[in-house]
């Protein structure tokens, strides 16, 4: 079972925060080329949620050829044939996306930049 | 709604929800404007209509000495349609002891069965005023599992009457607001989401439901 987590708080709509997180996943290293998915079906149990979000996720990773969907099997993790510069560029965007959301809340908690950055020094030393 | 669309009715006791259940279902005609099912008028064309929907109500409506392979052998001769063994099936699926009488089922199991016999009629269109109240999270978790598959299994329209929205958020696609018997608020819930945001700071349903309910609307 892959853990995903939702938050009804964030910024982002549902079915972008379950892409970020697969994608997220998927640079990671957690989940590997070849690595099954849970079934639409099964991860929208889990996470109650509607089962056309999840389909209209993996159709979109399926699409920048994250996943592939093999008939009657399920869906995997693809094999990867990016090079290791494109895989980069998804990392830092995977980041960024997570970043904004903070930022976001942080100013409207009446942040500046760099006291988030500060706050984020703080964090890591904990 | 649009057609697959799984509306939230969200609204304080006595709001109203119940009663719109009971116009939709075709159990009492309006005293004004107009109510469309399907393109059917509910009161007028209650007998066709009954054929492509269905409806959990509040409460179980089965005797509570029948036993529940009665009760489904019962349903089946009186509702045209009503797929027995895809019922069968789900109930085994749940853990259903179908021997037993109904009145001795735990709560959740007894909500389950008044799920699956309304799922039975394999409608268009679904109907749920409040099934989890007043049952306990693991029960809960149990229905909403049998909700979810349902969508995933074919396409239905849905409007769920519900005190919960927290844990119906990420199901809906829209949600409507009722109070003293008018629709207060409605919209995709993305788009009511983004309408009250504010700072950065996102509201969930339930957040909308106080703000625009008043305080007593979470149960």
């Amino acid at each position: 079972m892959i853990k995903l987590n939702l938050d009804f708080r964030s910024p982002l709509p549902l079915f972008e925060q379950l892409k970020g997180q697969i994608r997220l996943l998927a640079l990671s290293g957690v989940l590997q080329p070849g690595d099954q998915l849970p079934s639409i079906r099964q991860l929208a149990v889990q996470l109650t949620v509607n089962p056309n979000t999840v389909a209209k996720v993996y159709r979109e990773l399926e699409q920048e050829g994250l996943l592939e969907t093999r008939q009657g099997r399920g869906c995997f993790l693809a094999a990867s044939g990016k090079p290791a510069e494109a895989l980069d560029g998804e990392r830092r965007e995977a980041v960024r996306a997570e970043l904004r959301a903070i930022l976001a809340k942080g100013k409207a908690l009446g942040f500046s930049t760099a006291d988030l950055v500060r706050l984020m020094k703080e964090v890591d030393h904990e | 709604m649009p057609r697959g669309a799984v509306m939230g009715l969200l609204g304080p006791n006595g709001a109203g929800k119940t009663t719109l259940m009971h116009l939709l279902n075709g159990l009492m005609p309006p005293e004004a404007g107009r109510l469309r099912v399907l393109g059917c008028e509910p009161w007028r064309e209650r007998v066709p209509l009954q054929r492509r929907m269905a409806s959990v109500p509040e409460t179980p409506q089965v005797y509570p000495w029948m036993k529940v392979r009665t009760f489904c052998d019962f349903y089946r001769r009186v509702v045209p349609g009503w797929d027995l063994s895809f019922v069968l099936d789900k109930l085994a699926e749940y853990g259903i002891p179908v021997e037993r009488r109904f009145g001795r089922l735990s709560r959740g199991q007894q909500g389950l069965v008044s799920l699956m016999a309304a799922l039975g009629r394999r409608g268009e269109v679904l109907l749920l005023d409040d099934p989890t109240l007043g049952l306990d999270v693991l029960a809960r978790r149990q229905l909403y599992r049998a909700i979810v598959e349902e969508l995933a299994e074919r396409e239905v329209t849905v409007l769920f009457a519900t005190h919960l929205p927290a844990e119906v958020e990420g199901v809906l696609t829209h949600a409507a607001f009722l109070r003293d018997g008018r629709i207060e608020l409605q919209g995709t819930v993305e788009e009511l989401k983004r309408q009250a945001t504010a700072g950065g700071s996102v509201p969930t349903l339930e957040d909308l439901a106080v703000r625009h309910l008043g305080g007593d609307h979470v149960a």
